[in-house]
């Protein structure tokens, strides 16, 4: 399988593009709105988007991830709890999307956004333990993010510290963190 | 508030409105649409509408439309700048040297979902402007030399406009503090303008990091009524390259 990292400086944001090579199949997670980036990676790779996957309803900045399907033919995924008016396949905590050798086991993970999620990744063809995590807004780069910027701290503290954080220290020691924002704001 | 935390601009509420479904998404072309707006025609939105002025803060000084923001488009944060410091849900006219960097203002604004309050640009920039035979009023920019003499002189007052993480790395004594976000109403936070303690006739000397932060500050004092600011070129990183004493931690 294949990882690649897509940046814009400028907000600090990060998108995740991941394949399998034996499938020609990828998934693109947490697209900005300018989809070109990632339409060009999968043609570098000569891979296929099928799952476009959004880890919340971002406040921070416009997500790509409605116009990357339309543009693709990709499915749509979003949290069981996101609030939406659009149609999107919803998933929870412990729902495995696949492609050929690679597995995303979502993993819910409350705080900064209520609905948020994080997508545990493995590549069976290494093993059958966890490679590395997506954190998206949840684990940054020596903290986590604010539980009161897209909600009230009141709401979004506990959760972070009862459900979300015990979740992620569970994790085995050496799946690898890719987490959605370089330092920066969230 | 968390003053080392950066605040909540009140457009996350139309972000999340956007990304939820329940406003519009802007589709993704590489080039969006952007209306053309004559002299007259800004003339006759300009009651209602904020003109983001985003030419680089010298340029911005040497003359601009009254009452516009100067938020530098050559900053890595413009499209974030422009959030906190527009009011929510106004109107924008942007004024930009050419048609090109309106242009990219407008695609960096619609990461965040502002390409859509963006009525248009001024065409011909301000030079149009002043063909036109508006006034420019102008805002005076000083180099930290001069700065360091009219301070021992003249009572001129500081305005440090940078996060409290910046101003404990190192400050001109007696300046004060304010970021200037903090002066814009926020989600759920007033502006902060009025409990500045300064006369607006007092002359004030205005510094960042740099001298574009301090700049969009000083758009924002010129539209309250201060009447005698200063923009410090190269703000406190010029002082510091000067050798010019700073005061570190609460001092």
């Amino acid at each position: 399988m294949w990882l690649e990292t897509i940046i814009r400086e400028e907000t600090g944001c990060a998108a995740y593009m991941l394949g399998c090579d034996g499938t020609g199949e990828c998934a693109v997670f947490d697209p900005l709105w300018d989809i070109q980036p990632y339409l060009d990676m999968a043609e570098k790779k000569g891979a296929k988007i099928r799952y476009v996957i959004d880890s919340h309803s971002h406040a921070d900045h416009i997500s790509g991830a409605r116009l990357l399907a339309e543009a693709t033919g990709g499915e749509l995924i979003l949290p069981e709890l996101a609030e939406l008016t659009y149609e999107a396949r919803r998933v929870t905590h412990g729902d495995l999307l696949k492609m050929g050798g690679v597995g995303m086991e979502v993993v819910h993970v409350p705080g900064h956004r209520p609905e948020q999620i994080n997508l545990l990744v493995y590549d069976y063809m290494r093993g059958d333990e966890p490679w590395f995590i997506l954190t998206a807004d949840f684990v940054m780069v020596g903290d986590v993010a604010r539980p009161d910027l897209a909600q009230g701290g009141d709401e979004g503290a506990p959760v972070l510290f009862d459900v979300s954080i015990p979740r992620f220290l569970g994790l085995p020691d050496h799946v690898e963190v890719y987490p959605g924002h370089l330092a920066g704001s969230t | 508030m968390q003053d080392d935390q950066p605040v909540k601009p009140a457009n996350i509420l139309n972000i999340v409105a956007i990304n939820q479904g329940k406003r519009p998404l802007t589709p993704y072309t590489p080039s969006l649409t952007l209306r053309s707006l004559s002299v007259p025609q800004v003339e006759e939105l300009m009651p209602t509408h904020a003109i983001v002025d985003a030419r680089e803060s010298a340029d911005y000084g040497a003359g601009h439309i009254p009452g516009a923001y100067n938020v530098q488009l050559s900053s890595s944060e413009f499209e974030q700048r422009v959030g906190w410091v527009v009011p929510d849900n106004t109107p924008i006219i942007l004024v930009t040297e050419t048609a090109e960097s309106a242009h990219e203002a407008l695609y960096k604004m619609a990461f965040i979902g502002l390409d859509q309050s963006v009525a248009g640009y001024l065409e011909g920039g301000v030079s149009a402007w002043m063909e036109a035979g508006n006034l420019l009023p102008t805002v005076s920019q000083i180099d930290v030399h001069s700065l360091r003499d009219k301070l021992s002189r003249n009572g001129l007052r500081v305005l440090d406009v940078r996060s409290r993480d910046e101003w404990d790395d190192g400050h001109i004594e007696d300046a004060h503090q304010m970021r200037y976000t903090d002066m814009a109403p926020q989600l759920d936070v007033p502006g902060q303008i009025d409990k500045l303690p300064f006369e607006l006739d007092n002359p004030i000397a205005v510094t960042c990091a740099t001298g574009m932060r301090s700049s969009t500050a000083i758009s924002m004092l010129l539209r309250h009524g201060f009447t005698n600011l200063h923009n410090v070129q190269g703000g406190m990183t010029a002082w510091e390259q000067a050798g010019f004493p700073m005061l570190d931690g609460e001092g």
